[in-house]
């Protein structure tokens, strides 16, 4: 739900381009701040661009992911940052955090096939299959379950790599 | 915070993931609390309480982190697929001194090898304090990674290369020695033309073919470049440099603000992934280059560019030794007269004396000083029938104009003894012992002169 403070701060449309990038085979990396302005990583799967285009929701590992929901929590403010390992073609987004939910059914799904197409990809560069499904494997190990965290999109950068890269999009 | 004391496992237990195989990530915060998230090709350890990422632009990182010194990153361990993760505060930016060249050197060399030498320029290269560093899984343990002796067998390579008479076994030594000592499989040695301008493919295991000729320019590609800025140059996924390459030519050209370059087919595998190219320097002149070449990502790490580089300078430094002519050479034997060829089939030679090229039925095999020498042989033999020689009388002989003595004599003769079993059924240089080499010639020759 985008409320008062956001539609101050006005929420940006997704177009159907992007939102293809978005739900493709991408990394997904989110970056949050405390209030010592600090900063926090966590790796994401499974995004999804909401039916309001203003509006994402993407699956974080639950144990890993304590300093950034504390952060999330504390201060609302996150970056996520989409790369496609294939080209190097990368966005990121900035936004308020929403909310932080348990991952619903779909999500988990929407989890899965992301992990997929995440292989697919790397696998047309050359990385073998095994050495993705190793990743998984450890970040499983570490954390077995997830949770779907909501932000509202503020603000959209080009940031593939280059002298162009930090442009506004 | 201080640091040092948060830092629970070094980083050299991790070193693996400062290898540039798994790309990391990195999260800067602006000054007004805005998060930024990016991605990185390789971060770089310096020691175990720094590292270094490099400052080609001017982006939102490095203008958050002068104005926020606290940054994180993520590495990953391309052998564990464990995650860990730093947390780092920025101290300074260095732009000259050992570290800055060394980065500056790979840079300039994948740069060069895909034609981006305009764009890629190491401006810097920011080096930030570690704080902490922690399995992203906490529960993960943090292990020393296996150390890998080699230190034995070093000493056995240098110990074989120490026996070595001439140049033609030192580097089959050589090769032979990183194939079964360090399963090096793929490798080969380049020395410079006579003009210093190009490096030429001398010797070489392990590719369908030999390759022996084929060329590069001083400071083209990543082989040129390590030769000519004299820095050993290694890479552990050229699919991930050419990948990023094309992402930044991409968004360059959509600027339409440079020309650039082409991307440089790079010699040997077709599907080269690990590379290490070491500068082959005695006496502060470089006689070459040694690069080992693998088609598997990750293949070549810290310990194995280690390995290479002493390898390789043990190479130049024997060399440089051989190279000067031996003083206790065995004088021009009595010629034996060869009985020409049986009459059948024959071949016709072409010297253009314009470059020394030499055409063996019209196919291009040879030229520059290596063509000169061949020339003058086949000439002899013509007119003398004489089969058998020895380097002093072709180091002497003056009609051959042959440059400075400190120029390899010997590499040329080997680079010409290689390039006949490769390219030629017809010649053959056979080396007889110390100094000395006979022509094998299989059926009658046409000899024919061009300007």
């Amino acid at each position: 739900m985008i409320t008062k403070r956001d539609a101050v701060e006005s929420p940006i449309e997704i177009d159907d381009t992007l939102k293809t990038f978005i739900e493709s085979g991408v990394s997904v990396v989110v970056g949050t701040r405390d209030e010592a302005l600090v900063p926090e990583i966590v790796r994401a799967w499974g995004p999804q661009v909401n039916r309001d285009r203003r509006t994402i929701r993407m699956c974080v590992p639950e144990a890993t992911s304590v300093r950034t929901r504390t952060n999330l929590l504390g201060n609302g403010r996150i970056a996520a940052a989409f790369s496609l390992p294939s080209n190097y073609e990368t966005v990121q987004l900035k936004g308020r955090h929403l909310r932080t939910t348990k991952p619903s059914v779909e999500d988990l799904l929407r989890l899965d096939r992301h992990r997929e197409s995440f292989a697919r990809v790397n696998e047309s560069i050359g990385v073998p299959r095994a050495r993705v499904e190793a990743f998984w494997l450890r970040e499983l190990a570490a954390s077995p379950r997830f949770v779907t965290i909501h932000f509202v999109v503020l603000a959209m950068f080009n940031q593939t790599p280059g002298p162009e890269a930090g442009a506004p999009r | 915070m201080s640091g040092a004391a948060n830092v629970r496992g070094t980083l050299d237990t991790i070193a693996t993931c400062f290898e540039g195989i798994v790309p990391a990530t990195i999260c800067s915060c602006a000054a007004d609390g805005t998060p930024n998230v990016t991605y990185l090709s390789i971060v770089h350890r310096l020691d175990d309480w720094h590292v270094g990422l490099s400052y080609q632009f001017f982006n939102k990182t490095r203008k958050n982190v002068l104005e926020n010194p606290m940054v994180q990153v993520i590495v990953v361990s391309p052998e564990t697929a464990d995650q860990y993760r730093l947390d780092l505060q920025y101290e300074r930016t260095e732009v000259a001194g050992p570290v800055f060249d060394r980065m500056s050197t790979r840079l300039a060399a994948v740069a060069s090898q895909t034609g981006m030498s305009q764009i890629f320029t190491l401006r810097g290269v920011d080096v930030y304090r570690v704080l902490d560093c922690r399995p992203v899984n906490a529960e993960s343990q943090v292990e020393a990674a296996p150390l890998r002796e080699y230190l034995a067998r070093v000493e056995s390579v240098t110990e074989q290369l120490a026996t070595c008479l001439d140049l033609d076994s030192l580097l089959e030594t050589a090769l032979a020695n990183l194939a079964t000592l360090f399963g090096y499989a793929n490798t080969f040695v380049m020395i410079p033309d006579e003009a210093g301008q190009r490096l030429y493919t001398i010797a070489s295991r392990g590719y369908d073919a030999s390759g022996v000729g084929s060329e590069v320019w001083l400071g083209d590609g990543m082989l040129g470049v390590a030769a000519e800025r004299r820095t050993i140059v290694r890479t552990t996924s050229m699919t991930r440099d050419r990948v990023f390459s094309r992402a930044v030519r991409s968004s360059v050209e959509q600027s339409g603000k440079h020309h650039l370059e082409q991307e440089i087919p790079l010699p040997g595998l077709p599907h080269l992934e690990s590379q290490v190219v070491a500068p082959l320097v005695a006496r502060g002149e470089l006689l070459g280059i040694l690069c080992i070449q693998s088609d598997e990502v990750g293949r070549f790490l810290v310990d194995d560019e280690r390995v290479i580089q002493i390898v390789g300078r043990h190479l130049a430094a024997s060399m440089a030794t051989l190279r000067n002519p031996p003083p206790a050479e065995p004088p021009a034997v009595e010629p034996r007269r060869a009985p020409r060829p049986a009459a059948g089939l024959t071949s016709t030679i072409k010297h253009y004396r314009s470059d020394d090229s030499i055409f063996v039925d019209e196919a291009y095999l040879i030229k520059g000083i290596a063509g000169r020498i061949l020339w003058k042989l086949l000439r002899i033999y013509d007119t003398e029938q004489r089969l058998q020689f020895t380097n002093r009388e072709i180091r002497l002989d003056e009609t051959l104009q042959l440059p400075d003595i400190k120029d390899n004599l010997e590499a040329r003769l080997i680079l010409l003894r290689r390039r006949l079993a490769d390219k030629s059924e017809v010649l053959r240089v056979v080396p007889e012992g110390r100094g000395r080499f006979r022509l094998d010639i299989r059926h009658p020759l046409v000899l024919v002169e061009h300007p």
